[in-house]
């Protein structure tokens, strides 16, 4: 006999991801996840992104990490409440990882919540992990393809953070290949260009970050 | 695994045959890396006995995306999710991003 089913397979992931919304909305917290490959520059964004969003918002982080701690103690130094994740070889966190790590912070002594995901273009974009926005984070180094090559997370991004432009004289990055391709992808995206070593853009990133979880506490 | 267990259970099923599962293209989903880790997870020591011999039936669902501002219906061609007919940005994704268990098939007793 043939059983009907037509179950989604994230269920027990989209399940808690619901249950986390209603947890950030009782305490009035805004979440953001940040996604990008390894070595795109993640944990300097959020050091450099850290300083000023401290002025205005109570921050508290989780960070994901594969098999250490590093960049749980590189972020240590600003006194945030943090909690370090560990998956143990796992690519992505899950929603089950948040809602315990969630757990762990002090959630009515913040404001918002910042996630850093796991290094990886692919599986951490396929779990809802009940966040207000997944900020993507592409570098130059890493090449001009990854929008066509990693479609689903540019178009679950609410935000595009092209980092290490100061790069770009140095390595065979087209700009005008990777802006088509967003175009085509999510026209919607507002993508902004950083460097963490020069600071270029890291204003005009920080304010579209304040903004957005100024909209989202309201 | 826990879906088709749980499916088990509950219509007393003692084997299941085959499972259909569909996967939207925005997936990614590598047909032959889904079919290893099914299999390794059929041989796991705990795996419920009725699913050991179940057959897994892979199911690639194409892209659709509709135009909010005409209702045009379309295959985003080389990943453009701009309509082709009005220009709108106005799209949203109907099919291509599922991932579900459509059916089962199993005996019972």
């Amino acid at each position: 006999m043939i059983i009907e089913m037509n179950q989604n397979i994230m269920e027990s992931n989209n399940s808690r991801a619901e249950e986390i919304r209603k947890i950030l909305e009782k305490n009035r917290l805004a979440m953001i996840n940040f996604i990008s490959s390894p070595g795109s520059g993640k944990t300097s964004l959020l050091e450099k992104t850290l300083e000023k969003l401290t002025e205005d918002f109570r921050t508290g982080l989780i960070e994901g990490d594969v098999n250490t701690s590093r960049d749980a103690r590189r972020l240590e130094r600003f006194g945030l409440p943090i909690t370090a994740v560990n998956t143990r070889g796992a690519c992505h966190l899950n929603s089950a990882i948040i809602l315990k790590a969630l757990g762990e912070l002090p959630l009515n002594e913040l404001d918002c919540i910042i996630i850093e995901n796991v290094g990886n273009l692919v599986c951490p974009s396929e779990f809802d992990l009940g966040e207000h926005a997944k900020i993507a984070v592409s570098s130059v180094p890493e090449g001009d393809d990854k929008p066509q090559k990693y479609p689903l997370l540019f178009r679950e991004a609410k935000c595009l953070i092209l980092n290490k432009i100061d790069l770009l004289p140095h390595v065979p990055f087209d700009r005008n290949i990777f802006y088509r391709d967003i175009e085509n992808l999510n026209p919607k995206l507002p993508v902004i260009e950083t460097s963490c070593t020069t600071g270029e853009g890291m204003d005009t990133w920080v304010e579209w970050l304040k903004a957005f979880i100024t909209a989202v506490l309201k | 695994m826990e879906i088709l267990t749980q499916a088990v259970e509950e219509n007393d099923l003692h084997q299941v045959h085959a499972v259909t599962v569909e996967a939207g293209e925005l997936r990614q989903i590598v047909p032959e890396s889904l079919q290893m880790a099914f299999d390794a997870l059929k041989s796991e020591k705990d795996c419920c006995r009725a699913i050991r011999n179940c057959h897994l039936n892979l199911i690639i669902i194409p892209q659709l995306v509709v135009c909010r501002d005409c209702s045009r219906k379309f295959y985003p061609e080389d990943l453009c999710y701009i309509c082709p007919d009005c220009s709108s940005i106005n799209t949203e994704v109907e099919n291509g991003d599922e991932l579900i268990i459509r059916s089962i098939e199993g005996e019972t007793d």
